[in-house]
């Protein structure tokens, strides 16, 4: 265990807490199970969170949400990072995805931010077949980019997809919520997006009147610019 | 909702891997391969995903 680690297990630990409790405080329904358990090795981290979906309060569920991350360490071995994530609406059972959100931090065929939808479409399985697709009959096995990494959807985007635009029921003052998240969210995002390309971030900031000194680090990261 | 960290063992975890292959029969390049090419059951694609989360654990 090195020195770092435990600091990076309670930003994890606030990490599963705050997403886990900000489903459950927007989404009706019933964690499953009603912990939630991190498991680790060497610095990294996975955990899922499931929860029955409901179309009314009270009511029968019909289906389940359920959320996978993989975390650990950012490139420069300082800040806490999701290596892979998945949103998934799934049956009622739990068993078969219907729509999955997906980030993959390490993908190098497929877009790393991209949404996969479980449905049927004779049209889009004849194109895909006419272009010699490999997996034509199966529209799930299309990756639809969703913005890379860093303006890819955030959870507080699928719970409000969910709420909105499936219609399952949300509690009260899940709007809130779902802001309030989407602000944190956008707010990390940005700062990643400045270390990414700070000269545009400088020049933006000139162009709004304000003058920005000191160097830049010639030896920092390479942008992330994947799709 | 309480929120805990188990550490699991390099040990532990392949054989949890062991298992989870068991359960459906298929070795890992064989469940692998359905997975590229979008041939999963639901039981198959469970232990998929509990594969993929070992790995990562792993390192691998």
């Amino acid at each position: 265990m090195t020195g770092s680690e435990p600091n990076l297990e309670t930003q994890v630990q606030e990490f599963a807490s705050d997403v886990a409790t900000r489903v459950l405080m927007c989404l009706e329904g019933a964690p499953q199970p009603n912990e939630l358990t991190i498991e680790s090795n060497d610095g990294r981290f996975v955990f899922t969170y499931r929860q029955t979906l409901h179309a009314i309060a009270g009511e029968i569920s019909i289906g389940i949400v359920q959320l996978d991350y993989a975390l650990g360490f950012d490139r420069a071995g300082r800040h806490l990072a999701v290596h892979n994530s998945s949103f998934q609406l799934k049956d009622r059972r739990g068993k078969k995805p219907i729509v999955r959100i997906e980030y993959v931090r390490d993908a190098r065929t497929i877009p790393c931010s991209h949404v996969h939808v479980h449905g049927e479409s004779g049209l889009f399985t004849e194109f895909l077949a006419a272009t010699g697709h490999k997996s034509a009959a199966a529209i799930s096995s299309i990756h639809v980019p969703t913005g890379g990494d860093r303006f890819r959807p955030c959870i507080e985007d699928f719970v409000q997809f969910l709420i909105e635009e499936c219609g399952v029921a949300g509690r009260e003052g899940w709007r809130d919520e779902v802001f309030e998240g989407r602000e944190a969210y956008r707010q990390i995002q940005t700062a990643a997006a400045v270390r990414d390309r700070p000269e545009v971030a400088i020049a933006e900031l000139k162009r709004l009147g304000l003058s920005v000194t000191g160097e830049l680090d010639d030896g920092r990261p390479e942008p992330r610019s994947r799709y | 909702m309480s929120v805990t960290i188990e550490h699991v063992t390099k040990a532990e975890l392949e054989s949890r891997l062991a298992s989870a292959l068991a359960r459906v029969e298929l070795s890992l390049e064989e469940l692998a391969d359905l997975a590229d090419s979008y041939r999963l059951t639901a039981d198959e694609s469970e232990v998929w995903d509990e594969v993929r989360r070992i790995q990562f654990l792993l390192g691998e």
